[in-house]
């Protein structure tokens, strides 16, 4: 390995290392600010990593994330810390694997509403055993551990995401999504075996999601499966990687970070107008930056002077 | 050219809702043949095409490859097992470099290892077809005989033992066309055994060993190409009815 | 108990298998799957309360006059915002995202503008909820007459598809738009026609359950879910098949609820949903396309 093909995993240390000591440094509103964005990038960026190159649409992130957060409610008590973020981990994969059996063979507008479904389906399910099995709706999550270390973990967390992305990219399952993405019923003639592949990477994704909702679960101190399963955050999680598009690592970052400034000033001031903000912005997307603004800039930039004695478009054929 | 033959067909039949599509079809393709699958529009060549590829899984019959059989196997297998293909609406991926989707035929065979060997290799098959140097180019940037080339190039890296060509030279120019015949030649010069499905009589006749002609789904007539196609069935499948004064 | 429960269930179930056909319509005809349908149901429900409300005019009246706007503007919408992505994307996977995430963006920016306008109470009204006697069960008169509707508004949208010219227009370019679009078929006009038609349906059902059914500005995304999983259960743009499987998912949610749990009704919908997904992808009664 010579020296270029080390860099992003050596800019991405750099990166982390200098943010690691934010806490240090600034107040405890900017602390939770920069925690709910750390939060943000996770999922926005494990999300990018499976729906960018399968142009797979999940709305099911907060499915995952719900699962880590309630694990912790229930086991955060009774198990040492890094124990319970072990199940969450595996409870998530494992309801991933379920859910991309069952869909991953289908094409991509009935994964959409599956997923779509699937929070409301978990969430009654949960509130159902909650209500009729352990006679309780709510659970309290009563663990010390400081606003420090939560963002210390999602900083570590969101390291090892971005590392393995890159990985990835590299990677022959990398190629091999890049290639479903493009054309999957002709993978499938160059040895390519898509479920499988698509599978993995679900499951990958899914599982950095629950880890995120247990490193989060102890920040709300109360938790009942309204709070655990909302479903508005699967649809901004989407917005932020599409914000932010998904041809570059950095643009689901971008978009997070953007988004989080934009969802706290609203939220502080038009508490009320959060929905029509939120579809303004998938329009906007959809309209005028189908690639995300990493992919707008990327465009910028390679093609600084746009020559329009070249507006002709070539017909080679 | 052996007398062995590397692929052997069997009774094969498929069935789409109510139209036979391929109805009892048998042939044996020799290893090293080029091998000549002709009919009209609607005769059921593609659709045997993509029973062989694995694209569709036959309802009745065996595909013989070397013996085993690998009908109704998902095409991935069959794709490992050394069935290459083209298709008659290319099938690139756009957002990739014209190197990356020579790639895609080399990523996935078994025991391929994922290192710096793979663009090498990439690079060679593209050299074959005539594309060396313009890996690095994207697949718009590339003409329509380029691009088929370049669809060539991608099945070539999987070294199969059998390539379906299907109208693969479907749309050149009288050069083009020249260039083409000169290619699929050379490529069986390699040891290649050939499938084409082809419109364009002329490269028939020069090109194909032995060839089948398919009508309605079945196999109408089998032979050297100027043996079948002066046949009076293949005659009357391709200009219809005789007249009847 | 189970005269109530088949009545409610069937009542419930009327209006699922409205919902599911004008949403298989708008579906299959352009391609464009409408995850903002249910906003437009809401939108209609809300709109026939406040009119209720100040002119105290009968909501089935007020249809008269909702249905219609409500055809307009998902003409418009469709028109306006959904044919310049079809002019950039054209067909396939590329259309289906851009059109769902322009959905998506409707889904919010109209929700948005309900919880601007009404707040996030939740909202009811009562109208015609005079209790009337079948066998041994009582159902209320409002819920009737939904399920009337989805009868008659159900056998009119087949006899349309069916019966008529510009029916046969809307399937020709379901099964294959390209070949419509080469025996003469403005396909954009189709398409923008059977998006009015959805939304018109959304509507009328939105004035029949606003008589009888709480309802929140947030609360399109259910109608949504469950219209399209009658939509796949079904077999995409199979309107038959859609009644009777909005009809079946009514029964089964009745049911559930009367004999089981009702909390455990969007599960057995979900789980029974699954069990279509794994076996039969194409839908109870669609057919496998090549």
């Amino acid at each position: 390995m010579n020296t270029t093909t080390l860099r992003p995993y050596l800019a991405i240390l750099a990166a982390a290392g200098l943010l690691a000591f934010t806490p240090l440094l600034v107040d405890s509103f900017w602390l939770t600010l920069a925690i709910g964005t750390l939060n943000y990038m996770i999922l926005a960026t494990a999300w990018g990593q499976f729906s960018g190159p399968t142009r797979y649409v999940s709305l099911a992130s907060v499915v995952f994330f719900g699962i880590g957060a309630y694990t912790v409610a229930v086991l955060g008590e009774v198990l040492p810390w890094p124990l319970v973020l072990l199940v969450a981990l595996l409870t998530g994969m494992g309801m991933a694997l379920l859910v991309g059996l069952a869909t991953l063979r289908l094409a991509g507008i009935y994964f959409v509403i599956f997923t779509f479904g699937l929070s409301e389906m978990v969430r009654q399910m949960v509130t159902w055993y909650e209500v009729n099995i352990t006679q309780s709706m709510g659970r309290y999550v009563f663990l010390d551990i400081s606003q420090e270390t939560i963002f210390w973990q999602l900083l570590g967390l969101l390291t090892l995401v971005l590392l393995g992305a890159v990985a990835l990219h590299r990677s022959r399952l990398g190629f091999a999504l890049r290639v479903i993405g493009g054309n999957e019923p002709m993978a499938r003639h160059f040895g390519l075996e898509p479920t499988r592949a698509k599978l993995g990477l679900f499951v990958a994704s899914s599982a950095v999601m629950a880890l995120a909702g247990a490193i989060m679960a102890p920040r709300w101190t109360y938790i009942d499966p309204a709070i655990a399963f909302n479903a508005t955050l699967s649809f901004q999680v989407v917005i932020m990687a599409m914000l932010g598009g998904m041809s570059r690592l950095w643009g689901p970052l971008l978009g997070a970070l953007l988004m989080s400034i934009l969802f706290e000033i609203l939220g502080s001031h038009f508490p009320q107008a959060f929905a029509l903000l939120l579809g303004l912005v998938f329009i906007v997307i959809v309209y005028l930056l189908p690639n995300g603004l990493s992919g707008r800039l990327s465009q910028l930039l390679a093609r600084p002077a746009p020559d329009l004695s070249l507006k002709e478009p070539h017909h080679e054929r | 050219m052996s007398a062995d033959p590397v692929l052997r067909l069997q009774g094969l039949r498929k069935s789409f809702g109510g139209l036979v599509a391929v109805n009892d079809v048998s042939f044996d393709v020799m290893r090293g043949e080029i091998f000549g699958l002709i009919g009209p529009n609607g005769s059921g060549k593609t659709t045997t095409m993509n029973l062989i590829s694995g694209a569709f899984r036959p309802d009745q019959g065996q595909i013989l490859l070397e013996g085993q059989d690998i009908a109704g196997q998902p095409a991935h297998l069959i794709a490992r097992r050394g069935i290459a293909r083209t298709f008659q609406l290319l099938r690139l991926i756009e957002d990739m470099s014209v190197l990356e989707n020579v790639m895609v035929g080399l990523a996935f065979r078994p025991r391929q290892p994922w290192d710096a060997t793979l663009r090498r290799r990439a690079a060679e098959f593209l050299e074959l077809v005539g594309l060396g140097g313009l890996g690095g180019a994207a697949v718009s940037e590339l003409t329509y005989i380029d691009q088929k080339r370049l669809e060539l190039a991608r099945a070539m890296a999987l070294e199969p033992k059998v390539l379906l060509l299907d109208e693969w030279l479907a749309g050149l120019n009288a050069t083009e066309l020249h260039t083409g015949i000169a290619m699929i030649r050379q490529i069986r010069s390699l040891g290649t055994t050939i499938i084409m499905v082809e419109h364009v009589m002329s490269a028939i006749h020069s090109l194909c060993d032995r060839c089948v002609v398919m009508n309605a789904g079945t196999r109408i007539a089998m032979g050297t190409p100027a043996a079948v196609l002066s046949d009076p069935l293949v005659v009357e499948a391709y200009l219809g009815e005789p007249v009847h004064a | 108990m189970f005269m109530n429960a088949l009545l409610a269930g069937l009542t419930l179930g009327g209006v699922y298998a409205l919902v599911a056909m004008g949403l298989t319509i708008q579906y299959s005809v352009s391609r464009t799957m409408n995850l903002a349908y249910g906003e437009f149901l809401i939108g209609a429900a809300f709109a026939a309360y406040m009119l209720f409300g100040t002119l105290g005019i009968s909501p089935y009246l007020l249809a008269v006059v909702i249905v219609p706007v409500a055809f307009g503007l998902s003409w418009l919408v469709y028109r306006i915002m959904a044919t310049p992505l079809v002019r950039r994307a054209g067909t396939g996977m590329a259309l289906e995202i851009d059109s769902m995430l322009l959905t998506f963006g409707l889904l919010f920016a109209i929700m948005g503008i309900l919880l601007l306008v009404f707040g996030s109470n939740y909202t009811n009204y009562s109208y015609l909820a005079v209790p009337i006697r079948i066998l041994d069960a009582t159902v209320p008169a409002n819920r009737l007459l939904s399920f009337v509707a989805a009868l008659v508004v159900g056998g009119l949208g087949w006899v349309l598809l069916m019966r008529t010219r510009t029916g046969a227009a809307l399937r020709a370019v379901a099964v294959d738009p390209v070949g419509a679009r080469l025996v003469g078929i403005d396909v954009q006009w189709a398409a923008g026609l059977a998006f009015g038609l959805g939304g018109a349906v959304a509507a009328l059902c939105g004035v029949m359950v606003s008589t009888y059914l709480t309802f929140t500005a947030e609360m399109g995304v259910v109608f949504t879910m469950k219209a399209l999983i009658v939509v796949i259960m079904a077999g995409v743009g199979h309107v038959p098949g859609a009644l009777l499987a909005g009809l079946s998912l009514g029964l089964v949610e009745s049911f559930v609820a009367a004999y089981l749990d009702p909390g455990l009704t969007v599960a057995v919908i979900y789980a029974v949903f699954l069990l279509v997904l794994l076996l039969r992808p194409q839908g109870i009664f669609g057919r496998v396309v090549r």
